[in-house]
């Protein structure tokens, strides 16, 4: 499969659609001003990933993830080292502590936050191609990468969407991954969808 | 018009300990589980048909609206968490307060009509939980900073006890044999000149050792009682009242900034303004006390116009007994600094004036916002 700049540049554009929209709707309900910032996208094989240091560069992950069905299917996550998961849930809640650290409602919280994301990126993508598909319920998992990717892995994966994201909000920046994992064959579908949205929008 | 359960098994989420809740896309309820009824105290046949904005208006706000939306247009399900949605559907308990919620709407298509499920579970247990586990470990933290504290303080005693023995073995001890040294000579003197010289050389040790003494109880002072946050501006007025001025003018321009430091930062100041006056010269106008925010933290200014320290004196100041008064002085101030992690550096220019720069961590200033 060729992956051409001009997929690329379409994917990123459609992802930084989808975190302004979590964006706002983040601001709108926290009352902070937070910013959501993708400067990089990626694609790369799913066997490559074990080879990508910045997200694999903790020990322990904490992410939220979601899983989708339809002509394209993988899972879509939102992942943090736990520390700046911590740090923003306490910045979005206006908590004022000296340690931050994930407790079962700052979880939860983190969730919530995960779900926004996950959800408005995938809107973004389905919306453009007026597509429908089946989710399960948003997961939060902890662990390495190799331990949230496998847990429940039922399929073989094959491409990655990698998107680093940039959460800015007062003077606090917490730089987390947006990544969307395809099942063999989907990326292809993908792609092959957003030419042809795109040539139908020319 | 009355709408029926979209699902047959709607009998069956009656069973659940959730609330459970069927909504149209105009949010009429179709369906209201038992649960949620008990809850709310609302039963089924009341709420069935009515718009459940009307009963419950915080779901009118957009927070709520834009992503329920998403869900009747077959998207992911929304989370709502219990901290930023902590009453989904406002549910009484029996005792007295409000349930805590954690929510997610699902979508559902039925006879060709899309609806949402809303799935509510009563988490107040949890989250009484959750906050006590809080308040207990702030309170570990707490008392760990103590001990930590504690110890440091400790360390410090044993470091303070040293060097007070030191003085008083050494220090003292030479002063009263120059002392002793001069008394004898006064005993066999008889020009009355030379025995008031003597005198005035006896004087001059004995306030030597008044000054060791002195500052051997600011020394033992020293440490023993928790930092404290001080504001500078009311520092600087102490100060002020306390040194002859003369015509030399003392400013603070400092805001509300406050300083967490041993209960003696106020002998830092103190000491610093005094070395100006002593050795500023006759040129000096002005003491400023100025701070400014850098990525590592506060700088804290102490800054004259007079004279300023040569560079050969730079190295020893802080080292005690260096120097042309007490020696003490400079000494003391870098270990009342040292106690909270604040370090002192004398950067003027010789000629120019002095300016000693405290450096202070993050976390140990304040600009409280209320202050005058």
């Amino acid at each position: 499969m060729i992956i051409d700049e001009g997929s690329v540049d379409a994917i990123r554009e459609l992802i930084n659609i989808g975190v302004g929209r979590a964006a706002g709707l983040l601001n709108e309900m926290t009352g902070t001003h937070i910013h959501l910032m993708v400067p990089e996208v990626r694609i790369l094989r799913y066997a490559d990933l074990v080879r990508e240091n910045r997200v694999l560069e903790h020990d322990r992950l904490s992410a939220v993830t979601l899983k989708f069905e339809g002509s394209f299917s993988g899972i879509s996550m939102l992942v943090f080292p736990p520390e700046s998961a911590a740090i923003l849930i306490t910045a979005l809640t206006g908590e004022r502590i000296a340690a931050p650290d994930l407790d079962a409602l700052r979880i939860e919280t983190l969730n919530e936050v995960g779900n926004i994301v996950n959800n408005a990126v995938m809107g973004s993508i389905t919306n453009v191609l007026n597509e429908h598909l089946t989710y399960s319920m948003p997961t939060y998992l902890e662990g390495s990468i190799a331990e949230i990717i496998e847990t429940g892995r039922t399929v073989d994966y094959d491409w990655v969407i990698l998107a680093i994201s940039q959460f800015s909000l007062a003077d606090l920046q917490v730089v987390g991954t947006i990544m969307m994992i395809f099942e063999i064959g989907s990326l292809d579908t993908l792609l092959k969808k957003l030419q042809d949205a795109e040539g139908h929008r020319i | 018009m009355r709408h029926t359960p979209p699902l047959p098994q709607g009998e069956y989420y009656d069973a659940l300990p959730l609330g459970v809740v069927i909504i149209a896309q105009d949010y009429t309820v179709v369906y209201w589980n038992r649960t949620i009824a008990e809850w709310t105290g609302i039963p089924s046949k009341e709420i069935l048909g009515s718009d459940l904005r009307e009963r419950f208006p915080n779901l009118k706000d957009r927070r709520y609206t834009l992503r329920i939306q998403q869900v009747f247009e077959g998207g992911p399900a929304a989370f709502f968490s219990t901290q930023f949605h902590p009453h989904f559907i406002r549910a009484p308990l029996p005792g007295g307060g409000v349930r805590f919620e954690r929510t997610s709407v699902h979508s559902l298509r039925e006879r060709g009509e899309a609806h949402a499920v809303i799935f509510i579970d009563d988490v107040t247990e949890l989250v009484t939980q959750v906050h006590a586990f809080r308040e207990m470990k702030d309170r570990a933290l707490a008392e760990l900073e103590e001990r930590r504290r504690k110890e440091a303080a400790l360390a410090l005693a044993n470091r303070k006890l040293g060097l007070l023995s030191s003085i008083t073995r050494h220090d003292i001890q030479n002063q009263v044999m120059a002392l002793k040294y001069y008394i004898e000579l006064m005993r066999e003197e008889k020009d009355p000149e030379t025995v008031a010289e003597l005198l005035k050389k006896e004087e001059i040790i004995a306030n030597a050792i008044e000054m060791q003494i002195l500052f051997a109880r600011d020394y033992q002072d020293m440490g023993i009682h928790a930092p404290l946050w001080h504001r500078v501006t009311a520092i600087i007025g102490i100060v002020k009242e306390a040194l002859p001025l003369g015509n030399i003018s003392v400013v603070a321009d400092v805001g509300s900034l406050e300083v967490q430091a041993d209960p003696l930062f106020e002998k830092v100041f103190y000491n610093l303004i005094d070395n100006a006056l002593r050795y500023g010269g006759p040129g000096m106008t002005t003491i400023l006390v100025s701070g400014e925010e850098t990525p590592g933290g506060l700088v804290l200014c102490v800054e004259d116009d007079g004279a300023g320290i040569a560079a050969k004196d730079r190295e020893h100041l802080f080292t005690r007994g260096y120097g042309k008064h007490t020696g003490f002085g400079l000494f003391l101030c870098r270990e009342i600094l040292s106690i909270t992690g604040i370090s002192i550096e004398e950067r003027g220019e010789p000629g120019k004036g002095a300016r000693f720069e405290m450096r202070i961590p993050e976390g140990k200033y304040r600009y409280p916002e209320d202050a005058p």
